[in-house]
């Protein structure tokens, strides 16, 4: 007989049952379009594309990270390139001075001067350091990698040991009167790779008397798997061939040689001085080559860093304007369930039938 | 016919309007219980006056029907809120407060201390970030764990609330066969059997058999009798506390294992199923995963033999655990727990953080790294950077990829347990909607229609009105038959 029986609990409870829902739904809904339409619970959205969305996050965050690692290595290259370029040209300018033409019987005393306060110079550039890390020790960054010319840190100092090679060359010391008697051949021995004065600067006597830098240059990672060098060590043979030039220049005692042995150590100064900062153009070439590269990297990681963001924005963002417009639609049925309740708690048969 | 027999007939049917006005305030008093079924009194004509028997609206398939979907869903609601806590793990992509996030932030924190390696501010920083991955790997196994405990107490009172049901079934199937028996109104004593029930199916999974005298068997869903003519123990022996491995106890129906791997046919639904799943499948693959995670991560920091790569033994470098320095076996259980940061390294502990950049967290030359103590050393650090992002092996029973690096495995980790979750909270709503829908429909079958009960009491008003004009009727005939005798 009864078809469409209801009973009253189901009737009364229908309208009010969807609004536990919309409820739930309209605070989502909001929570959505007030964050950009972000997703109220991003990990249930995602579910087994969490991982991603994580992996995405942590790539913007490696960006950041490696930006702000790259600007201090740039920074650290920065001052390398600058020192480099000073001390290349402090050279030009001493080459100058040891030109055939510019000499003349007085030039000894100047040259000597020169080559000492050059010697200072290149010394106080080579020690320089930025952020408590010498620019020029290699990997070992922490000690003043050249030592200072007449040092007391080590025996013999720099000085000493050129002075008793002279010694040990000629059997007196420079700059004393005996030093007339040099023939150009012996300066020559004495010059030559070989011989006292340039096995001074072989790797091992270098290293034990002037240098303590590492010759294992810093590394960077500068992109990920991207290692390259850094730093330049004060172990270069450019930047020891300046050590040459002006250890000789001031400490040979220029103005006691004769005239022809003069000429044996100009010529030898002049060709220190031309290979040495031809090299260091070539270093300086090797350590621009570097900024550029890290330049390039820095435009790759803005694009790559977009497209993550991108990627973020996809994943874990819904349509901003979607959630606005649910916003509305939700209040609107909302109202209407409202109102529905209301009016559906008002029909009684009592209120009809008296 | 005569007078007087209309007269007993016109007091009869003031009888039944009686009865069946007390039946209408009944229900009128049910219309808002949901557990209330209608009540009808229906008139039996037989010689003589109108008897009325009342009967209650019963329909027993969607009365199962509801029933079943209950114990659905509470096993899929349990299920769902044991993942809910699991997730705390991994909070928010954007929060960084996951494993996989802390992994991530201390690679950078490595990359930076690479990229200056003098810098004992970014050592300590690499410490720190390495000490805030290993508490958020105990955090983690803590919350699992918890879970688990958690679980098992649910287990346990929904054990004592089953007994406790049971017990009152008992009193209620009782009260059904007297009445029955007796033949009294059981209308309302077989609501309170059927309420009993529905309570019943949210801890577990039952089909009831009714025999004879309105008796009711009940049997849990796998065919373990839990009533029947007596109340049957269901028993659980909770455990106190858990840690990566325990395993908990089972539940017994009658002395049978009704639960677990050793039983032979197991429960299919309700709480106690659910509970189940969370304590010995959910939150077991869970924290597999977070132990293989942290043995992959005390793995990839080891110190190895730097004069023997291949044959030389690696012992536990920044990251260690209780067991160390012997690095741990591949699926070793409670790392996550025990993971911690070398205390040589750590220099709140009074270790010094530049053994990351050096070696040295191990006793022997052969784990000093920088031999020459350059300050800017850097490879040892890039060597761990690359070891975190080797590909390693995963124990299979982790449901992580048999091969992948730490960090991938980490990220893995949060998209399971997301996915999981999705799915969980995917089944909760459709059996929502199924259980909504099966309670509407044993509802509009089954409850009261306020209206429909007025109208009917309108009509006992005037059928009561005509019997009571019949009597006046039939006295006033009376009284005129006297009036001419006199």
């Amino acid at each position: 007989m009864r078809t469409n029986y209801i009973s009253t609990v189901s009737f009364l409870n229908t309208p009010r049952a969807s609004m536990n829902r919309l409820q739930s739904d309209l605070n989502k809904a909001n929570y959505e379009s007030t964050n950009e339409g972000r997703y109220a619970d991003v990990g249930l959205q995602l579910g087994y594309r969490t991982g991603l969305a994580l992996d995405l996050h942590q790539g913007l965050d490696d960006i950041d990270e490696q930006v702000k690692r790259n600007a201090l290595t740039s920074a650290r290259l920065d001052s390398t390139y600058q020192v480099l370029n000073q001390v290349r040209l402090d050279g030009e300018a001493f080459l100058g001075t040891v030109m055939p033409g510019k000499l003349t019987g007085d030039s000894a005393s100047t040259v000597t001067e020169g080559a000492t306060a050059k010697l200072t110079a290149l010394i106080g550039q080579l020690n320089s350091q930025i952020g408590g890390q010498y620019l020029f020790g290699g990997i070992n960054s922490s000690r003043t990698p050249i030592e200072n010319f007449d040092s007391t840190a080590v025996t013999p100092s720099p000085k000493d040991a050129f002075l008793q090679a002279f010694q040990t060359a000629f059997g007196f010391a420079p700059g004393t009167p005996q030093s007339s008697t040099i023939t150009a051949a012996q300066m020559q021995t004495f010059l030559a790779d070989t011989g006292g004065f340039g096995q001074l600067f072989s790797d091992s006597q270098w290293k034990a008397t002037w240098s303590k830098a590492s010759d294992t240059p810093i590394q960077s990672e500068i992109a990920r798997n991207e290692t390259v060098d850094t730093s330049v060590s004060a172990n270069t043979q450019s930047l020891r061939q300046l050590a040459m030039l002006y250890t000789l220049g001031s400490s040979i005692g220029l103005s006691s040689l004769s005239s022809a042995t003069q000429d044996v150590v100009y010529d030898k100064m002049r060709s220190l001085a031309g290979s040495a900062t031809w090299g260091i153009t070539t270093v300086q070439a090797d350590v621009g080559a570097v900024q550029a590269r890290i330049k390039a990297i820095g435009e790759q990681m803005d694009i790559k860093k977009t497209i993550l963001s991108t990627g973020v924005k996809n994943f874990e963002y819904g349509d901003w304007a979607e959630a606005g417009s649910r916003v509305k639609s939700l209040t609107a049925q909302m109202e209407v369930a409202y109102s529905l309740t209301n009016q559906v708690n008002k029909l009684n048969l009592f209120d009809y039938i008296r | 016919m005569s007078l007087s027999v209309a007269l007993n007939t016109a007091r009869g049917s003031l009888l039944s309007n009686g009865i069946q006005t007390d039946t209408v305030s009944r229900n009128v008093t049910g219309v808002g219980d949901a557990s209330y079924s209608r009540k009808v009194a229906s008139l039996v004509t037989t010689d003589g006056p109108v008897r009325v028997v009342v009967a209650r609206v019963s329909n027993t398939a969607l009365f199962d029907k509801m029933i079943g979907s209950t114990s659905e869903l509470a096993g899929r609601q349990a299920i769902l809120d044991g993942l809910t806590k699991l997730e705390e793990t991994v909070g928010d992509t954007q929060a960084d407060g996951s494993v996989a996030a802390k992994v991530s932030a201390l690679n950078q924190a490595l990359s930076n201390a690479a990229n200056q390696p003098n810098d004992s501010n970014l050592a300590k920083a690499a410490v720190a970030a390495a000490k805030d991955l290993a508490l958020a790997l105990n955090r983690a196994s803590g919350t699992v764990q918890a879970a688990r405990k958690n679980a098992d107490d649910e287990i346990g009172d929904s054990v004592l609330t089953i007994n406790d049901l049971l017990v009152q079934f008992d009193k209620a199937n009782k009260a059904v066969m007297n009445g029955t028996v007796t033949g009294t109104d059981i209308s309302d004593a077989l609501d309170n059997r059927d309420k009993i029930l529905a309570q019943l199916s949210q801890q577990v999974g039952i089909t009831t058999v009714v025999r004879a005298n309105n008796d009711m068997a009940i049997y849990a869903d796998n065919g373990s009798p839990l009533y029947d003519k007596i109340a049957r123990s269901v028993t659980f022996a909770p455990t106190s506390a858990f840690a990566a491995g325990t395993t908990g106890n089972a539940v017994f129906i009658d002395g049978v294992q009704v639960t677990g791997s050793g039983s032979k046919m197991p429960l299919q639904a309700g709480r106690i199923v659910g509970q189940m799943a969370v304590r010995d499948e959910i939150a077991v693959t869970y924290q597999a995963q977070l132990d293989a995670i942290a043995g992959g991560l005390i793995t990839a920091f080891a110190e190895t033999d730097k004069d023997n790569p291949t044959t030389g033994t690696a012992l536990a470098g920044l990251l260690t655990y209780t067991g160390g320095p012997t690095l741990p076996a591949l699926g070793q259980t409670g790392l996550a727990a025990s993971i911690r940061v070398n205390p040589k390294a750590d220099p709140a502990q009074g270790g010094d953080p530049f053994t990351l950049r050096d070696g040295g967290m191990n006793a022997g030359a052969q784990y000093q790294y920088n031999a020459s103590g350059a300050a800017a050393f850097s490879d040892h650090l890039r060597a761990v950077q690359t070891a975190l992002r080797a590909d390693r092996t995963f124990p299979s029973n982790s449901e992580l990829p048999l091969s992948t690096s730490v960090m991938t495995a980490a990220q893995s980790s949060a998209s399971w347990l997301e996915a999981s979750r999705k799915a969980a909270s995917g089944r909760v709503d459709t059996e929502s909607a199924v259980l909504s829908s099966a309670s509407t429909a044993l509802s509009n079958v089954t409850g009261v229609n306020r209206d429909d009960e007025i109208a009917r009491m309108l009509e006992l008003e005037k059928s009561y009105a005509a019997s009571a004009k019949l009597i006046s009727t039939v006295n006033a005939m009376l009284q005129s038959l006297l009036d001419a005798v006199r």
